[in-house]
């Protein structure tokens, strides 16, 4: 069997290591075989930190034979995975140049605008996919995708339910169900989607994460923090920044306002607002807690997100247990103590389960600061025999841990620091 | 081997023995101590001109050493004298191997094992195949071989070994292979599980599932339960799948036939499925017999994944050879091994084809203890304390062994190359080389965990969920 056969029939099979080493040898044999070369960058494309190589092997195919529509589809969708939304859109309309009504250049655009999270686009692309290849996977998803990311709930169930009479047993419209379920607040029937999506494909990531939320949706203040999740989701970055400026600004301004009718209000707003605030950051690990508490549940935690659990639900759990407990005991000690472990769940939410290894390195260590300035303070003011007032030390090491906790409020927005670079 | 300095207290007080000069030498050769070890079988020389045993240590010095050609030399003028001296036709085949000759390494070595087959070395034997020392010949078919006898075709049991005539059709060779199919038969092979070190819980699955139906056969059928037929063996790369199934072969004296991928997948339309029609075939003519698959999930993938009808194809046939009647794959046992049962097509899990699933864990202490030893064997490794090694190697597999050996002998290797003599690997050095090796096996249960908490509706993959100690 020539090298080339061997190579699809791995491919075919899934076994993308194997095929590759099978499309090298082939191209030993034949260095100037465009197709040889697409397939080995689809083959890349399709295993964890090779998209580079993905990209180098289709720019080669595109050398030999750039008059190929395809070849610019699938350097549009690798670009589109390396997170390069305008390039990848620039290399689908190219694509689109050679056929305007080849579905597969038609998703490669719409792609490119979902990365750039212009979901008004997304759609129209993905519509015009569709019209050109009404069983298109991937404009199917994208359309879904879209839709839910505009908040059209009712169009994108629509469409879900479409992609799943047409295929029950694609993984990804089960997926794509499932998450639809859990924008409209129903978490069972979501669970029920991500359920059968992993049956079907169980090394599914996104299957998995959306069983995860399912999980902890079973708690009506979780489905609160996802519907903030699901309406920032539908700016880019940009305005997301902008809301939460305006938000920000707007409570300082209602704070200043309600503190001259009357400070007991304005305090009850700062309260709130902190509340939210630590919500905003802290559920999706105390979330992880819940879950860790139930047996079956747990199973589908990764060791990461385990750990994202027990340090800050863990956390937060015994940080309210110790300042509840300092005003039974009248124990500074046991008081700062407490209020250490609630400011170490900010940064510790952020440095377990980051796909950003330098984000895991500033929160980890801002975490692990916070914990040091926390024990050292604890042991000064056991030892400080100063009556009611605090040791100076304490109060200088104390808002040193307070503005790390709160830097990291404005840190986590940076997406740098949560997302890993693409390889 | 006695310790030097018990040997040395011995010859002082019996300073011309024979034996104990050559224990003694054998000793400094163990510590990689050439010179010491020269100087005695020197002397085993003076005491009796021309001794083999001497002679042969003293060109495996010389191996050591890196003079190759000189020791190949001093082995070509021993077995001039002595041409039925085992142990320097087998140093004989390593020497020719490291010289890429494959076939001369093949012809050293049967020979060698023709004298003395207590001398049989599975990975010498392996490293010749891979060099190109294939055993020449033509196929049992193609010689006119006689067809096995009714006790061959349906005699699993134990103690029940070929008869003479079996044995003249293949002569004293212990292989025999198929050329056209580029197949090699190992006949009766020498590994079975008391050869297999660790492993005891597959090996006591296996008993239970493959051996003991086989030797109570019309007990099985009484039942209306069957013997033979499809065994999958899974589990992480580079655990044991292949050497279990060549032991398994051992344990019931049946001919082993290894089939790989490139075996069998050609290029041309239907001649896939020819060749796998004829290894079928082959291996009842055969029987009784073990044909092994390595690999199987690519030869039995999901047809739902398969969007080339030849690769469906291929499937069919392979689901209508297993699907024989009884009688015609009576005494041919299927082991097909792999590393992603998940992608098995459904249609082979069900009754009749692989409905035994064996999981083969990751190998444990006294296996990895076994490995270290195999690894070892022949490399310039002293203070080797295979036990407390096994115990750091937690979690890896054979490949992560060899990986961990190959590691520290590239350090070794280094320091040779500037004092320009050989430098033993330590104990300690692949001690702190296994610290930096992680265990690939990690990576395969992280999938094979997915599997079993969330594809596993008909409780196929139970095994993995014991053995990570989830309770479901």
């Amino acid at each position: 069997m020539s090298e080339l056969a061997h190579g699809l029939l791995l491919q075919e099979q899934g076994r993308l290591e194997a095929a590759e080493a099978c499309f090298y040898s082939a191209l030993g044999q034949e260095p100037e075989n465009d197709f040889i070369y697409s397939r080995l960058a689809l083959c890349q494309l399709s295993q964890e930190g090779k998209r580079k190589q993905a990209l180098e092997s289709i720019g080669e195919a595109i050398r030999l034979r750039a008059d190929e529509g395809y070849y610019h589809s699938v350097k549009s969708l690798i670009l589109a995975d390396l997170r390069q939304g305008k390039e990848a859109l620039s290399a689908a309309e190219t694509a689109i140049g050679f056929d305007p009504e080849d579905a597969l250049a038609l998703a490669a655009k719409a792609n490119a605008y979902c990365i750039m999270e212009r979901w008004a686009e997304t759609e129209e692309w993905s519509r015009r996919a569709l019209s050109a290849d009404s069983d298109h996977s991937l404009a199917a998803n994208l359309l879904t995708h879209a839709l839910r990311m505009q908040g059209r709930a009712e169009e994108n169930q629509h469409a879900v339910e479409q992609q799943l009479a047409a295929d029950p047993e694609n993984s990804f419209a089960h997926i794509n169900a499932g998450w639809s379920a859990l924008q409209r607040g129903d978490h069972k029937t979501a669970e029920t989607h991500f359920r059968e999506a992993l049956r079907l494909d169980p090394e599914a990531e996104m299957a998995r994460e959306g069983l995860i939320e399912s999980f902890k949706a079973r708690s009506r203040f979780y489905r609160l923090y996802l519907s903030y999740c699901f309406f920032m989701q539908r700016f880019t970055g940009g305005r997301q920044w902008m809301i939460i400026i305006g938000f920000y600004v707007a409570y300082q301004v209602s704070r200043n306002l309600l503190e001259r009718v009357s400070p007991i209000l304005g305090g009850v707003l700062a309260i709130l607002w902190l509340t939210l605030v630590m919500w905003i950051w802290l559920a999706p690990g105390i979330g992880n807690f819940l879950i860790l508490l139930d047996s079956s549940a747990r199973l589908a935690l990764k060791t990461s997100e385990k750990w994202l659990g027990l340090a800050v639900g863990g956390g937060v759990l015994v940080g309210v247990t110790l300042i509840a407990g300092s005003f039974a005991l009248d124990s500074t000690p046991v008081l700062l103590g407490g209020i250490g472990l609630l400011a170490s769940a900010i940064p510790a939410s952020l440095a377990f389960d980051n796909e950003s290894a330098r984000g895991r390195w500033i929160f980890g260590s801002i975490t692990a600061a916070i914990y040091l300035l926390t024990t050292m303070i604890v042991m000064i003011e056991s030892f400080h025999s100063g009556g009611e007032e605090m040791h100076p030390i304490t109060l200088s090491l104390g808002l040193c841990g307070l503005i790390g906790a709160i830097a990291c409020t404005w840190l986590g927005n940076i997406r740098s620091l949560r997302q890993a670079a693409r390889t | 081997m006695a310790d030097i300095q018990s040997l040395k207290q011995a010859l002082s007080v019996s300073p011309d023995n024979l034996p104990i000069v050559l224990m003694l030498g054998q000793a400094y050769l163990e510590e990689f101590h050439f010179e010491e070890a020269r100087a005695a079988f020197e002397k085993a020389l003076q005491l009796e001109a021309g001794n083999p045993v001497a002679r042969t240590q003293l060109a495996q010095i010389l191996e050591l050493e890196g003079k190759s050609s000189e020791a190949i030399l001093r082995l070509e003028q021993l077995l001039g004298e002595y041409p039925g001296h085992a142990p320097a036709l087998i140093l004989k085949a390593k020497l020719l191997l490291g010289e890429s000759d494959g076939k001369g390494a093949r012809q050293a070595y049967n020979h060698a094992l023709g004298i003395d087959a207590s001398l049989a070395d599975e990975s010498l034997l392996k490293r010749i195949r891979e060099a190109g020392g294939r055993q020449a010949g033509g196929s049992g078919a193609q010689r006119g071989e006689k067809k096995p006898t009714a006790m061959q075709q349906n005699d699993f049991q134990a103690g029940a070994m070929y008869d003479s005539d079996f044995e003249e059709d293949f002569g004293d060779d212990p292989f025999d292979d198929d050329q056209d199919l580029e197949l090699e038969f190992e006949q009766n092979p020498d590994t079975n599980f008391d050869r297999v070190g660790g492993m005891e819980a597959v090996k006591e699955d296996i008993r239970m599932k493959i051996l003991y139906p086989m030797e109570n056969r019309e007990l099985f059928e009484a039942y209306g339960k069957k013997a033979g037929g499809g065994v999958l063996l899974y589990g992480p790369p580079g655990c044991g799948k292949t050497l279990i199934s060549r032991a398994t072969a051992g344990e019931i004296n049946a001919k082993f036939l290894s089939v790989g991928l490139h075996q069998i997948l050609d290029m041309w339309i239907g001649k896939s499925e020819e060749k796998l029609h004829e290894i079928f075939e082959l291996a009842r003519r055969n029987a009784p017999s073990v044909l092994f698959f390595d690999e199987v999930d690519a030869l039995a993938a999901d047809r739902k994944d398969m969007r080339t009808s030849a690769g469906r194809t291929l499937i069919n046939q392979f689901l209508a050879e297993l699907d024989r009647e009884s009688a015609k794959n009576d005494g041919v046992l299927v082991l097909g091994a792999t590393n992603a049962p998940w992608h098995l097509d459904s249609a082979f899990l069900r009754p009749g084809r692989f409905d035994r699933l064996i999981f083969v864990p990751p190998p444990d202490e006294p296996a990895r203890a076994e490995i270290v030893k195999i690894m070892a064997d022949g490399k310039p490794v002293s203070n080797l304390d295979p036990a407390s090694l096994a115990k750091r190697l937690k979690e890896f597999s054979g490949a992560d062994i060899k990986a961990t050996f190959d590691q520290a002998i590239e350090v070794s290797l280094a320091e040779a190359m500037k004092s320009g003599k050989i430098v033993p690997v330590t104990q300690k050095q692949l001690m702190k080389t296994a610290k930096q090796v992680k265990p690939s096996t990690r990576k395969w249960f992280e999938s094979a965990k997915n599997y079993a908490l969330y594809a596993n509706q008909s409780g196929f993959y139970d095994d993995i969920l014991d053995y990570l100690g989830i309770q479901k």
